[in-house]
């Protein structure tokens, strides 16, 4: 490998923001690094006018067809560059800059058709924290493997095939049905003529790279990838294209990143078209990409995995990819791992290592329960083996699933409500059962609410892109995302167990067990913010908490997450069903915003637990008593995913003894039916010093939730909990 | 007899990783026979229960004043310690204490309750090679509770280790070693003069039970602390190699020499049990420094690592 970092990659850093300016990552899209080539498309106010006046000039009736016109206008006319420091070119307007004349448009008419008791449930639970919702488009994976195979040109002969054979065996076409045709095709010929045009750009620039980046766009301009460069190429421009323009994000790079770009190594070799050292190089040069985008939750993309045959996906190219990610230091791309007894051991314990050296951007997936987890829904070996993992922690049959996260359920929320409802004297039992009911009413209400709402996706956001890839959609006519794949399915995205459980303990203590209070004593206690100080210090106190390997809490957690996922199956609008994950995201933080005082101790406004981690900084039993307590509530039962976060002391995993500890720790969470796992490894010494001088710790990482934040960008309230958890552990 | 099935236990920690093979949980027994003026685990050294306060954690709600049976809490006005003469150590105190600012160091236990609380972490053994190690203090100060918590666990079908000063009978080593699967023994210094100033004990019938350990078949790791000034000069360090292989082949049964660096984080221990603070007052070991150690002990055949 070349010295990268230190020629080109500073430079890449500021291709998508200026990287010495101020840079808020939730609104990503807004900033512009590089300016391009203003001779090659217009600013983003001119885009913006001229593309309104287009789409007001459309006559068409259907909307895949507008937004795949609109989509065409904009890469006709978006502004382009190519840079010298740079193997993959720059797309200047990136700030999805249709949706404000469709997507958002179409938004407003389409939740005119709500049903009142969609929105009356919506309104009900969002503001005290119970719920968020929001429609999701966030959670495509393209065929990526469709895509290799076809290129740009292919997508566009199979979906005129495909418009043909559907039509010699149903008769004539839908309007409906032909816009989405129509739609694939304009959307994937104005992608053509843009690679075209990138094409163009490179063979007139005169830099280094320019004449094999020209090479690699004209192959993609005209058929399929031909090698690792080319299929790198094609998986940078289809991310953007989809997450900037179409409004899709892309949870996964490649279908296995190592399995997807082997081949790819050993042809550009054979036709010499590079190096195995430039090869290296353009590993980094693609992984740095989206370092420069800058997406706050991190880029998933995954590795490992096995073939039909049971054997292992972990080659030499999966080693490389991972010897390039460590020596650049990155954090995003973030990466998932598949692992299992296939795998050779270096894999695993090359990863730990990085771990353990400060690398926080692995989650591990214990392929074989998740495998399990696929059959458990009655699908086939043939068709689960090399299931894609997307997002965070999610899995979806590749090629065939798209899963919506609309929904959030915070599993804390029903404790108030029963709260607020229970009366003096009634039995514990009594006041559980109340909270399962209130518990019901948010999974049932969701149901109907989002059951409603998803019936327009594509009539919201056509997915004419995404569609072109997916041969079942192409089979029968219908949008991927809405109801044309294999399996649309809607998950129902739970949190803060550790806060729920801790709190209805807390409760049974102090009112049933140790009669301290009365219900409705502790009622006015946590009205009131907790004016019972002593009272909460108790209840901060105690020692039943989950994640503490204590066995009644963590039945009461069992309880609760089984409930959770007895929803699963459960029908949805798109043809599908309904699936739940483990996953906070950021609800622990905005939920929390939402929410009163909590039984467990907890203030209004303070966080929730994560995930299916305990309340921070409450599992002082160590980290095998954590990871018990994960297991009991079987993180496998859940089929969208699990996430689970383990923080582990630097002075633990240092040495031989280290690793096999680390090892350990992974292997027996596998054979006690874990899901995912991820593990910070800190010292509060070496917290308090970057807390004390951030200059020197502009890259520490913490995960959270399945994205890492930068220590720097956190609050110092949170920072300070991290700091108390580390200390904790010694 | 009711020791053979009743310990005094100081406390655990699971997820030991420094303490044998693999993910263990470590068992710490009250009463060690030695005083090493550096050790680490003050609270482990009286075979008798001892209330731990750690003052600056203490918030002043005075609650275990409330429960305390002899009067022992005595608050002033920002002030709160302990009447070591009136406390018995019954952990009725820290039982209310919120504020995590009280611990009882030492409690009786069965065999089978100890076992219990190992066998939780039964998975985490198996997928490591890991198990149970029994530290102190020294437990040999407890040998039929030893024993029978070594037996226990072996009937369970969890790998077992003893961490030992060596300073015992041998008898009490004969007894423990058909359940034992690894010896920690600590070789402290190599002179009987030396291994006074360190220990206040000599060392003849410690390294008498070495010999004989490893004569008898004992897998044996040998854990040295290396504390600046008492232990860390060549001449030592060339006796304890000559010691552990004594014609440049180290000992049937000896697997590694682990070099511990001296660290003087468990002060405030002391404090915490009003003990006379007896930690040398020099620096932790450089990593150079170590690594010089280990060169020592390597020149004559042995494996070491450091810590």
């Amino acid at each position: 490998m070349t010295d990268i970092l230190k020629n080109d990659l500073p430079f890449i850093a500021g291709k998508y923001h200026k990287t010495d300016e101020p840079f808020d990552f939730f609104s990503r899209m807004k900033y512009h690094g590089w300016e391009g080539d203003p001779s090659t498309g217009l600013d983003d106010a001119a885009m913006h006018d001229a593309l309104a006046a287009y789409v007001d000039s459309l006559t068409d009736a259907e909307h895949a067809v507008v937004k795949a016109k609109a989509f065409a206008f904009v890469l006709d006319h978006m502004r382009i560059g190519v840079n010298e420091h740079d193997w993959f070119p720059l797309l200047y307007n990136w700030n999805r800059p249709l949706n404000f004349c469709t997507v958002n448009r179409w938004h407003g008419e389409a939740s005119k058709k709500f049903e009142p008791s969609t929105r009356d449930y919506l309104n009900r639970y969002s503001p005290t924290g119970d719920i968020t919702s929001w429609i999701d488009y966030d959670h495509a994976v393209p065929d990526w493997q469709a895509l290799y195979t076809l290129g740009w040109r292919g997508v566009v002969e199979r979906a005129e095939a495909s418009r043909k054979a559907f039509a010699e065996a149903n008769g004539e076409l839908t309007a409906k049905q032909s816009a989405y045709f129509d739609s694939i095709v304009i959307e994937y010929e104005a992608i053509i003529r843009l690679t075209e045009r990138f094409a163009a750009l490179a063979r007139a620039a005169d830099f280094d790279k320019a004449p094999r980046m020209a090479d690699c766009l004209t192959r993609l301009a005209e058929g399929a990838p031909a090698g690792m460069y080319d299929r790198m190429m094609m998986i940078y421009l289809y991310f953007m294209l989809s997450e900037s323009v179409d409004s899709y994000q892309v949870r996964s790079l490649g279908s296995g990143i190592d399995f997807d770009l082997a081949p790819g190594w050993d042809a550009d070799l054979a036709a010499g078209r590079f190096t195995e050292e430039e090869l290296t190089d353009l590993i980094g040069y693609f992984l740095y990409q989206w370092q420069a985008i800058g997406n706050y939750w991190g880029q998933p993309m995954y590795l490992g995995g096995i073939n039909r045959d049971g054997t292992s996906k972990v080659s030499a190219m999966t080693f490389r990819i991972l010897s390039v990610y460590d020596r650049l230091n990155l954090y995003n791309p973030k990466v998932q791992v598949k692992y299992s007894k296939a795998d050779p051991p270096e894999y695993l314990d090359t990863i730990l290592d990085m771990v353990r050296r400060g690398h926080t951007s692995f989650v591990f997936i214990c392929d074989e329960n998740i495998r399990k987890s696929f059959a458990s829904r009655g699908i086939p070996f043939e068709r689960y083996y090399d299931y894609d993992m997307k997002g965070c922690y999610e899995y979806a049959l590749r090629g065939g699933e798209f899963s919506t996260g609309p929904l959030y359920i915070n599993l804390l929320g029903p404790v108030v409500s029963a709260l607020n409802d229970a009366e003096d004297g009634e039995s514990y039992e009594t006041f559980e059962t109340r909270y399962f009911r209130y518990l019901a009413d948010l999974f049932e209400g969701g149901v109907k609410a989002i059951n409603d709402e998803e019936q327009y996706l594509d009539e919201i956001n056509p997915a004419p892109m995404l569609s072109g890839t997916i041969t079942t959609s192409l089979a029968c006519a219908r949008d991927a995302y809405q109801d044309g794949a294999e399996l649309d399915t809607t998950v129902f995205i739970v949190g803060s167990l550790g806060s729920a459980a801790d709190a209805l303990t807390a409760v049974r203590i102090f009112v049933w067990d140790e009669k301290l209070v009365t219900l409705s004593e502790l009622r006015d206690i946590l009205k009131n913010n907790w004016s019972d100080a002593s009272l909460r210090a108790k209840a901060l106190a105690l020692p039943k908490k989950f994640g503490c390997g204590d066995k009644e809490v963590d039945a009461l957690a069992a309880k609760i997450s089984d409930f959770a996922a007895s929803y699963q199956g459960t029908p949805n609008s798109r043809g599908g069903y309904w699936k739940t994950t483990m996953h906070s995201a950021r609800q622990y933080l905005d939920q929390g915003r939402r929410m009163p005082a909590t039984p467990d101790g907890r203030l209004a406004g303070e966080e929730l637990s994560k995930n299916a981690s305990p309340v921070q900084g409450m599992d002082r039993r160590g980290v095998t008593a954590l990871i018990r307590s994960a297991l009991a509530v079987k993180p496998s039962q859940f089929t969208e995913g699990f996430g689970f976060d383990v923080m582990l002391h630097e002075s633990a995993v240092k040495g031989d003894d280290g690793l096999a500890a680390m090892r350990g720790l992974l292997l027996a969470y596998d054979a006690g039916g874990g899901a995912s796992i991820q593990f910070n490894v800190f010292s509060a010494e070496t917290l308090r010093d970057a807390q004390a001088h951030p200059e020197k710790y502009r890259n520490l990482q913490i995960r959270v939730c399945g994205w890492n934040i930068l220590w720097n960008e956190m609050a110092k309230s949170e920072q300070e909990k991290f700091i108390e958890r580390a200390e904790n552990l010694q | 007899m009711t020791e053979a099935f009743t310990g005094t236990v100081t406390d655990f920690k699971r997820f030991a990783v420094h303490d044998g093979d693999g993910i263990r949980t470590t068992v710490f027994l009250k009463g060690c026979p030695l005083k090493c003026v550096w050790c680490h685990n003050p609270e482990s050294i009286s075979p008798k229960p001892q209330l731990a306060l750690y003052a600056e954690k203490c918030v002043g709600c005075r609650e275990c004043e409330k429960v305390c049976p002899n009067g022992a809490h005595i608050f002033g006005e920002s002030s709160h310690c302990i009447d070591r003469e009136k406390c018995v150590s019954c952990g009725k105190c820290e039982a209310v204490c919120a504020a995590g600012a009280l611990k009882l160091h030492g409690r009786t236990m069965t065999v089978d309750e100890v076992i219990r609380v190992v066998a939780e972490d039964r998975m985490f053994y198996e997928t490591s090679d890991g198990g149970m190690t029994i530290s102190g203090g020294e437990p040999t100060m407890q040998p039929g509770f030893t024993l029978a918590l070594l037996k226990a666990a072996k009937a369970e079908g969890i790998g077992t280790a003893l961490d030992t000063c060596g300073f015992a009978v041998w008898e009490t080593y004969a007894a423990m070693l058909p359940y034992a699967d690894t010896f920690l023994f600590d070789v402290k210094h190599i002179t009987e003069e030396g291994h006074i100033r360190c220990t206040s004990r000599p060392n003849g019938v410690i390294l008498e039970n070495l010999h004989k350990l490893s004569a008898n078949g004992a897998r044996i790791e040998i854990r040295t602390p290396l504390v600046p000034g008492y232990n860390d000069d060549p001449e030592t360090l060339e006796g304890i190699a000559s010691l552990l292989a004594p014609d440049g082949k180290p000992l049937d049964g000896l697997t590694k020499v682990k070099l511990l660096p001296y660290h003087a984080y468990a002060r405030s221990k002391y404090h915490s049990l009003d003990m006379e603070d007896t930690m040398p007052d020099v620096a932790r070991p450089t990593a150079a420094h170590m690594e010089e150690c280990a060169a020592v002990l390597r020149g004559h055949g042995l494996t070491v690592v450091t810590e």
